[in-house]
């Protein structure tokens, strides 16, 4: 006890007390995604030293079926805790009552006997992470493309130019349609002509951000602009229209434009 | 368009393999260390970069053999961040905590993880969700100046440390043995 005790000494942290549970089983409950076992741990003696369930000797493990309140009380868990990943650690005395005594993170440890099964569990988890994690490192790849060619579009001229010059040519032709392709870009192809009109419309945003609060009417330009855009790309199948689509409505709706 | 892979650091010791598992995939790049090969984190306005030493018994054919640099999309955290005395790499997390770099489990699950208490208050939230969750009855002390009350009878069992892997727990079996390890702790600590 006292060797415990002296853990003590850094005096920095508070300390905890809780009743001393006389059990008969140590259960592990582990969930790893949608995957759940329990493991159930037992006194192979009946010796003084093994009141910490934890200690290796004198202590079997096997595994139990998972009951379908451990599994609700593992799902409260990981929802609260926000824990894909979690070991809950349980008490059960000889009258059959349960305690809840802690939660661990991901870094729990898995026996031998399941530790390739159980890894397997974790990449599956993993899968679906790299995923997102692809699909959020394309929509940043088209974002910073789309803003290199805005910059492209404006280099060398005064932005205020520019936006009447948008201005002057999207009330003059009314029709929003039709001054892309023609105007802007030699290219017909659909989804590069998207592109050029989603590089617009960053380059309005950035325009409208440097100068002033956009007007009403600047309002009004720049959503039809939006509107011809998202409905171009509609048409158009591609994944990168999909991420251009996602872009778009980002960008719109960062301007309110979009209501 | 093709894009470039999405990179995975795993904190782990080598009991797990995570280059074996994608080792065949295109789509992914993995590095693995556990914490104490792990030199140092910077994270940048917007890039996270992991400098990583050499592993002493290194896979063969992998990144591990020699010291490197990694800039993680996704980080899965095997390790303790804090665990018993000499194992704490909280200053290490916190440079993913500053990049806000996508962790497994989530950031905000480590960032209470570290601290027992916090996690502690969730686990109270999960058992007012669902009053079946059969909490223990867990009592905490700031320090040994209010430890006079306990909650329970007899035996009781106190616990120092963090959340994961504690640094002492000790069974209490009567009154008189509450009073020496209360008076115990007012000893060693410094600051009482």
């Amino acid at each position: 006890m006292q060797l415990s005790l002296l853990a003590m000494m850094d005096g920095s942290t508070g300390f905890t007390t809780e009743p001393c549970v006389n059990w008969v089983s140590d259960l592990r409950l582990q969930k790893i995604g949608g995957h759940y076992r329990a493991i159930r741990r037992f006194k192979t003696w009946q010796g003084d030293v093994s009141w910490k369930a934890n200690d290796a000797f004198g202590i079997g493990e096997e595994d139990v079926p998972m009951e379908a309140r451990w599994r609700d009380w593992c799902d409260v868990a990981a929802r609260v805790l926000d824990m894909e990943l979690l070991g809950l650690d349980l008490l059960v005395n000889a009258e059959g009552r349960e305690y809840v005594l802690e939660c661990n993170s991901s870094s729990i440890g898995f026996p031998e006997r399941h530790r390739t099964e159980d890894v397997g569990h974790i990449v599956e988890l993993l899968n679906g992470k790299i995923a997102n994690a692809a699909k959020r490192l394309t929509t940043e790849r088209i974002k910073r493309e789309l803003l290199k060619q805005s910059v492209s579009l404006v280099s060398g001229r005064k932005t205020t130019a520019v936006v009447e010059e948008l201005r002057a040519l999207f009330i003059h032709r009314k029709q929003v349609g039709e001054w892309n392709t023609k105007i802007l870009l030699p290219k017909s192809n659909l989804a590069a002509s998207a592109q050029v009109k989603s590089a617009l419309v960053l380059l309005v945003a950035q325009c409208f951000r440097q100068q002033h609060a956009p007007t009403a009417a600047d309002g009004h330009m720049v959503a039809a602009i939006v509107h011809a855009a998202l409905a171009d790309i509609a048409a158009s199948h591609s994944q990168d229209a999909f991420l251009l689509e996602n872009t778009l409505q980002l960008t719109a709706s960062e301007l309110k434009l979009v209501q | 368009m093709e894009g470039r892979p999405v990179r995975l650091l795993v904190i782990c010791s080598n009991r797990e393999n995570y280059f074996a598992r994608f080792r065949d995939r295109k789509d992914v790049v993995v590095d693995q260390a556990p914490w104490l090969d792990v030199a140092g984190v910077v994270s940048f306005s917007d890039s996270l970069v992991v400098h990583l030493g050499p592993q002493r018994e290194p896979f063969a054919g992998t990144p591990q053999t020699g010291a490197r640099s990694f800039s993680p999309d996704l980080v899965l955290l095997r390790s303790f961040v804090l665990g018993a005395p000499g194992h704490d790499w909280r200053t290490l997390m916190a440079g993913f905590f500053h990049a806000n770099v996508e962790c497994v489990n989530s950031l905000d699950s480590f960032a209470f993880s570290v601290e027992k208490e916090k996690l502690w208050g969730l686990m109270r939230k999960c058992r007012d969700e669902d009053p079946t969750f059969p909490l223990i009855a867990d009592t905490y002390y700031s320090g040994s100046r209010v430890a006079s009350f306990v909650e329970s009878g007899f035996p009781i069992v106190v616990k120092v440390g963090s959340a994961s892997q504690g640094v002492g727990k000790s069974q209490i079996k009567d009154e008189r043995a509450w009073k020496d390890t209360v008076r115990m702790e007012r000893l060693f600590c410094s600051h009482f």
